[in-house]
């Protein structure tokens, strides 16, 4: 008689593709033999994770079609398995897994894509946040502009990619109604992925624009964000551009060592 | 343990009438219409994010309802440690939308950390009575109110179980001091499955521990019933919900309905034949 923890392991196993023996001779014999009642429970468990990855990555379904889907995110789920009660955690590492599906590996654009899928998940839910009081700008003495430290809003992310992956998740939203042509030789992309009105909205950025958004991300002062996005795009405008994000409530914060 | 919460309670009690389970392609239809229905539930995992949607649709639902929160993911039966990190979202979610009900599953769910998103049988033994009542106490106290706990359907019995299952629900409850959110549907859907009497299962769950039932339609799969929350109410459920009325009162009962969701004109109308066979009991139904 096996005690609690090793019939969860069993079950888990007996689920996941492992071995089913163990958790067979657990089940009361009688009615539907026991393969069939694993077999309900195992069509369950996977239907509902399943599911969950279809709502967050819809795009990729779309590009491989939904039996295909199927087939990669139950490779997924028996490689990673879910890490939570909570299905909105469900699918972070796909954009890994995709390179390491052989099925899948000469669509070059689909990790990218799957990263902006999730990075659109994570904006989506990200938290609320109003925006930069400019009360407390105002206080800022001049000689402290250059050490300022500002943060981006909590529900929102730069991204980056080599493929028109912007384009590719527009035209695949539902609704779009334009020229569904994509031309994967066209380019990059940069943008910042935000919330609108609870809406997800991808906003493309210029050069400068990316250099000076991705120095303040990681933590850098302004004065050697505006360097960066001088040097990336020379006729970068600092006082049209920074005052365009604090508008926008694209920066929401500000930290200064100082005060 | 409910003196401290008392006064949260009874800011959003939900009655003693008919709700249904609002799920996402009903928010907008619900926000627009604001039907006549005398409460809602959500299950908390879809509100576990911090901002954005979601919120903002539940704030408004909180604002015109009473609200349940019913969980599906808490694991209360694994033998991996409580999981506090679902554990504080909860808590936050009652903080914040102060529900009249909050429930979970008589049921584990992940083990080794990995989660089957399924609501997985406990083996009716004395180790898993002990283990699940003590968890279901430590959550009570960690919420700070009581917790109800809805039985589950189930698709095998265990060998070496030695109590039944009825009698495992109604030892959890006193054990714990949990309330019990009694899934008719689900009693339906076991006696058939594992050949047992479902009116006596009802006689074994003590009167006054029952504050919440379920209702839900099944599919039947010619050897197995599947609790699939995708069809109307089953005409034998509806003949036990109207026996289960008679043994335990009136309570809050909802219509659940999780796959090939109709129009909300549909539990509209399954939670009107609730409220009906609630106020008569006796009537003849369906």
């Amino acid at each position: 008689m096996p005690g609690l923890h090793e019939l969860q392991r069993r079950f888990s196993d007996a689920l996941l593709g492992g071995d089913v023996d163990g958790l067979m001779c657990d089940i009361r014999p009688g009615g539907v033999t026991a393969a069939r009642r694993i077999g309900i429970y195992r069509n369950n468990v996977f239907t509902n994770q399943r599911e969950a990855l279809r709502v967050i990555y819809s795009v990729i379904e779309r590009l491989v079609g939904a039996e295909f889907f199927d087939y990669l995110a139950e490779a997924y789920l028996r490689r990673y398995g879910s890490p939570a009660g909570d299905l909105n955690r469900l699918g972070e590492h796909l954009a890994d897994f995709l390179p390491e599906f052989p099925p899948a590996s000469s669509l070059v654009y689909l990790p990218d894509t799957a990263r902006l899928e999730w990075l659109v998940h994570r904006v989506y839910h990200g938290p609320n946040h109003g925006p930069l009081s400019l009360e407390r700008l105002a206080h800022v003495p001049p000689s402290h502009y250059e050490s300022l430290r500002f943060r981006l809003h909590p529900a929102s992310g730069l991204f980056e990619s080599r493929y028109p992956v912007h384009r590719i998740w527009q035209v695949n939203q539902p609704g779009y109604e334009g020229d569904e042509c994509v031309d994967l030789n066209s380019g990059g992309m940069r943008s910042l992925v935000e919330r609108r009105g609870g809406r997800v909205e991808l906003r493309p950025l210029n050069a400068g624009e990316w250099a000076f958004l991705q120095a303040l991300a990681d933590d850098r002062t302004f004065g050697e964000a505006c360097d960066d996005a001088v040097s990336a795009a020379a006729d970068f405008d600092v006082e049209t551009v920074f005052s365009g994000l604090i508008r926008e409530s694209i920066l929401v914060d500000l930290v200064s060592p100082a005060l | 343990m409910r003196g401290s919460t008392a006064s949260r309670v009874e800011a959003n009690p939900i009655p003693a009438r008919a709700g249904i389970g609002l799920r996402t392609p009903h928010y907008r239809d619900v926000l627009e219409t604001l039907p006549p229905v005398a409460w809602l539930e959500v299950h908390s995992e879809n509100f576990f994010a911090e901002g954005g949607g979601p919120h903002a649709i539940l704030e408004q639902v909180r604002s015109h309802y009473p609200l349940s929160l019913h969980g599906v993911g808490l694991s209360l039966g694994s033998t991996d440690a409580l999981n506090h990190w679902h554990l504080d979202k909860l808590k936050g979610l009652i903080t914040r939308y102060e529900p009249g009900l909050v429930s979970e599953h008589l049921c584990w769910c992940s083990v080794g950390e990995r989660y089957l998103n399924d609501l997985l049988p406990l083996p009716y033994t004395e180790e898993a009575l002990a283990h699940i009542s003590e968890r279901i106490a430590y959550v009570q106290d960690y919420l700070g109110r009581r917790i109800l706990i809805e039985n589950l359907s189930s698709y095998l019995q265990y060998a070496h179980s030695t109590i039944p299952e009825w009698e495992f629900l109604a030892e959890v409850a006193h054990r714990s001091g949990c309330g019990i959110l009694l899934d008719v549907n689900n009693v339906y859907v076991n006696a058939r499955n594992h050949g047992f009497d479902a009116e006596a299962y009802l006689s074994a769950i003590p009167v006054d521990s029952v504050e919440e039932m379920h209702l839900a339609g099944y599919e039947d799969e010619g050897d197995c019933l599947i609790d699939t929350h995708g069809r109307r109410v089953d005409a034998s459920v509806w003949l036990l919900y109207a026996k289960a009325v008679r043994r335990f009162g009136r309570v809050p009962t909802l219509i659940e309905w999780d796959t090939d969701i109709p129009a909300l004109s549909v539990l509209l109308e399954e939670a009107d034949k609730a409220q009906t066979i609630m106020e008569a009991p006796y009537a003849r139904v369906a």
